[in-house]
């Protein structure tokens, strides 16, 4: 029973942090009976895809063992170029694609610091992020751009059934790709191997900055679907949008398991981190706590998640000790 | 022969690239900036002016990188620290209660630092991160309620924003003083050595009799503490406990810490060069504002200074690397 327990609880992180899920929506549902209606859940899902977008780039960076600072800002630089872009003319679908090609470049950046300098990706990917953000802050001279294309709104305005909006509905569908390609595929177990070992990995054959290259230029891309996403759905490009996101997107990515040290984690847990967290923020703002109070709160969410992350490690590392001695 | 080793070691020093760049960057702007404003005593002492808060924050994030750590939490403490002095002071609590009460809270968040980094292995990076922008950041609003108070009290305002034979400012002096005493700690002191040790090799270091953990713990308490001395100065000298405080201080500080050759693997770098690395930044900054360049340009500006740092970093550990993997070949062969 104490084998389950420790196997189905401690270690299986998915099961604890639904459980936790449900205890969180059902406390706030207590709380305010208006906190699982259609109406706030869209609202929360709403709120939700931005940094959900962006903790699945830094999500596979993570596993690979590498950090990143600057997706926030690469997501900020997405908005602005798609506004930009569109009011110059750009037909929108060019325009994104144009965008997404930025985002790669600015991606590349980072790959560039970490891999070929080898810089601390920490240090390096902050370098990034503050050139990038004083860049959006020069070209707007801080003023919130709108965008003048209705098509081009659609995009972050579309909802089905009237529940889930479309943004969110990407999250999901880039959250599965790439749960799957970690999973399923060989690049993915390579990405998953850089992470545990990067050392191990090389003397396997694997090139590990060209596997972090392609993950930190994948984040680019992803974080500027996320810029995209948001200048659509607000209907305008702004110098300050996404940036703060950048955090809340680790914090999901570590709570939903994914190990600081690299090598573990999943984006299904990622994806019950994002609603975990989430429903966390929204149900402090429904029952009334001052919005004071919800900075604080998310931080000492993030701790929790750290220590747990820490316990995680530790009971893994435990586990694997005591296979080494009966074996 | 003696004479010209010492010479040259001089010479391929850090500091005198840094003090050849600092100079470039003083004849550059003296010379294009107009009527040669840059160079008038009146601007020279605004720029060490400005470097006050920064040298604060840069004191604490030298002491912890060098012992191979990384601090991000002190500009926020200083921000928190900021408005728990106005609030107390407010209150109608003396100054002499007050300043220790808010250097307190400042090791206080650097203890929190270093529990999450010792006890929790949490990465230092990540959880001075967590400690500064979440908690620190909440209690700036939460500790007076979004209120900001003024300052009246007339120490306080008296050594934030008093001047020595009306030219000096009091807060560049205590500056000055605390990176002088951190240099001296740092450089002659068992403590400052042991400093230097755990960032090089905490295990040799532990292997060698130091406590690692103890002294990461008093590390990080003395760079909360200089955090909270920032914040305390700056809410003084603005004559009120400001929201946003020092919040923006933290990352030029880190940024000139690294310019000034603190290497971020722990184990090198001194208080002189962080001191230039200061110059440096700050000359920069005034420079750009002197010749009237949009205030937004020095986000990117300390951007592209940090990664610029970071390669001159990468380009100097390596050229030391291999000389010292060259000499130790030279020695086998012999």
């Amino acid at each position: 029973m104490k084998e389950f327990l420790e196997k189905k609880v401690i270690r299986n992180n998915n099961f604890t942090l639904t459980l936790t899920l449900v205890v969180i929506l059902a406390a706030f549902q207590l709380i305010n009976r208006n906190y699982l209606s259609l109406g706030n859940i869209r609202s929360i899902l709403n709120q939700a895809f931005v940094m959900g977008t962006l903790s699945v780039g830094i999500g596979c960076l993570l596993i690979c063992g590498k950090a990143d600072l600057s997706s926030g800002s690469i997501g900020m630089m997405g908005g602005l170029i798609v506004t930009f872009l569109i009011n110059w003319g750009i037909p929108w679908p060019l325009a994104v694609v144009i965008t997404l090609i930025a985002g790669a470049f600015m991606g590349a950046l980072n790959a560039f610091f970490t891999n070929v300098l080898n810089i601390m990706p920490f240090i390096a990917t902050l370098g990034v992020a503050t050139v990038l953000s004083g860049l959006g802050q020069v070209f707007t001279n801080m003023q919130d751009i709108p965008v003048n294309n209705k098509s081009f709104w659609a995009l972050g305005t579309t909802k089905f059934f009237n529940l889930l909006p479309l943004p969110f509905l990407i999250t999901i569908v880039l959250l599965v790709v790439y749960g799957v390609i970690l999973k399923r595929t060989r690049f993915g177990r390579q990405v998953y191997m850089t992470g545990g070992n990067a050392n191990a990995a090389r003397l396997a054959g694997i090139n590990p900055k060209m596997i972090s290259t392609i993950l930190y230029i994948n984040s680019g891309m992803i974080a500027t679907i996320a810029g995209i996403l948001t200048a659509a759905r607000v209907n305008m490009g702004s110098p300050t949008a996404i940036v703060s996101y950048n955090l809340d997107a680790i914090t999901v990515a570590v709570l939903g398991g994914i190990s600081f040290t690299g090598g573990t984690g999943s984006m299904s847990g990622v994806f019950i981190g994002i609603l975990l967290f989430n429903s966390f923020k929204n149900g402090l703002v429904i029952s009334g706590l001052d919005s004071y109070y919800q900075i604080v709160a998310s931080g000492l969410l993030l701790m929790a998640a750290l220590i747990l992350d820490f316990y995680r490690e530790k009971s893994r590392l435990n586990a694997l000790r005591s296979h080494k001695r009966v074996s | 022969m003696e004479n010209t080793n010492r010479l040259r070691k001089i010479l391929t020093s850090k500091e005198f690239t840094l003090f050849v760049t600092l100079v470039a960057i003083v004849l550059l702007f003296g010379s294009i900036s107009p009527n040669g404003a840059f160079l008038k005593p009146r601007n020279i002492r605004s720029i060490l002016d400005s470097m006050t808060i920064y040298t604060l924050f840069a004191v604490g994030g030298a002491l912890v990188i060098i012992s191979g750590n990384i601090d991000l939490s002190p500009s926020y403490v200083g921000a928190a620290c900021g408005v728990l002095l106005a609030k107390l002071l407010n209150d109608g609590v003396p100054w002499y209660l007050v300043v220790p009460i808010c250097l307190l809270m400042g090791a206080a968040f650097g203890v929190l630092n270093a529990v999450l980094i010792n006890e929790f292995k949490i990465q230092s990076f990540i959880a001075t991160l967590t400690t500064g922008t979440f908690i620190a950041k909440g209690l700036v609003y939460l500790i007076p309620d979004g209120v900001t108070y003024q300052i009246k009290d007339p120490v306080v305002v008296w050594y934030s924003t008093g001047k020595i034979f009306g030219f000096v400012p009091i807060t560049m002096i205590i500056s000055i003083a605390i990176i002088v005493i951190f240099g001296i700690v740092l450089a002659k002191t068992r403590f400052g050595r042991s400093v230097y040790l755990i960032g090089g090799n905490a295990n040799a270091a532990r292997l060698a009799g130091l406590k690692p953990k103890k002294l990461s713990y008093i590390i990080f308490a003395c760079s909360g503490a200089l955090g909270a001395l920032a914040g305390m100065l700056y809410a003084g000298r603005l004559k009120s406990g400001s929201l946003v405080g020092t919040v923006d201080y933290g990352f030029p500080a880190v940024t000139a810490v690294i310019l000034g050759g603190v290497s971020l693997g722990g184990g090198t770098g001194n208080m002189l060069g962080c001191f230039l690395g200061l110059l440096i930044i700050n000359g920069f900054n005034n420079g750009l504002l002197v010749m009237g360049v949009k205030p937004y340009w020095q986000d990117v500006a300390s951007g592209v200074l940090l990664l610029v740092a970071l390669t001159i970093d990468y380009f100097s550990t390596r050229e030391r690397k291999i000389r010292t993997t060259l000499s130790s070949k030279g020695g086998m062969g012999q």
